[in-house]
């Protein structure tokens, strides 16, 4: 899951430089649909809460 | 490397910033002081308020924009569903989690509590329409002194260093798995 902090640290890096703010929209749009993505991945065919 | 000028939304972004990094410190300090490895769900949950941080940050460093408003408030709804998940799942916490309470609530507790209070706050904070009025932030703003240009490194600087950190402590916990499955 390392991945995930990786791009988005790439983003406050690009953040910083102000350069790019298309580039640094699309990481983090990357990162908010991987967090997502690998909670869904973990969770695939739990469909119980298991209490 | 600095805006040269900071209006009122721009530093209050900031300050949000650093209060989103701060939350995770905080989690970084139950970590180490009671020895445990944070679980999965924990370091998603992590992930949404860096996430959550950086959507301030865009609008600290590119100007107040409604869709960098919706990216942390995507952030906090994603963490939310983690964060209940997580409870919820859990059931009963001092089982699974074994760490002290922080005043009777567990962290991932404290977490969707925190999401929430985000979300809502960014909602309201949607209402204040005149920190999308179109004119350039030098008209509008004065020009920025060295407490609001370190507030401004700070932000940056804090977010950065906890981010490299929960690197480190996610390769520890899930190794470079792409998704923490066992």
């Amino acid at each position: 899951m390392i991945w995930l902090f990786l791009v988005a640290l790439a983003a406050i890096a690009v953040v910083f430089t102000g350069r790019r703010r298309g580039l640094a929209v699309a990481l983090t749009l990357v990162v908010l649909v991987g967090v997502f993505a690998v909670f869904v991945s973990m969770q695939w065919g739990n469909e119980g809460l298991g209490l | 490397m600095t805006p040269r000028r900071l209006d009122l939304a721009q530093r209050l972004n900031a300050l949000g910033a650093i209060v989103s990094a701060l939350v995770i410190a905080g989690a970084w300090y139950f970590e180490f002081s009671t020895h445990e490895a944070p679980c999965p769900f924990c370091l998603m949950i992590r992930i949404c308020f860096t996430g959550i941080a950086i959507g301030a940050l865009l609008n600290v460093r590119f100007g107040v924009k409604v869709a960098h408003y919706g990216l942390c408030l995507l952030f906090a709804v994603v963490g939310m569903v983690i964060a209940f998940y997580d409870v919820v799942s859990s059931y009963p916490p001092l089982g699974s989690w074994g760490s002290t309470p922080f005043m009777g609530l567990h962290l991932p507790t404290w977490g969707f509590i925190s999401f929430a209070g985000a979300a809502a706050l960014l909602g309201l904070v949607m209402f204040w329409e005149g920190q999308f009025r179109g004119e350039p932030m030098a008209t509008r703003a004065a020009e920025t002194s060295s407490l609001w240009r370190l507030v401004y490194y700070v932000a940056f600087g804090l977010i950065a260093v906890i981010t490299a950190g929960n690197v480190i402590i996610g390769y520890t916990v899930c190794g470079a798995s792409l998704t923490c499955a066992a």
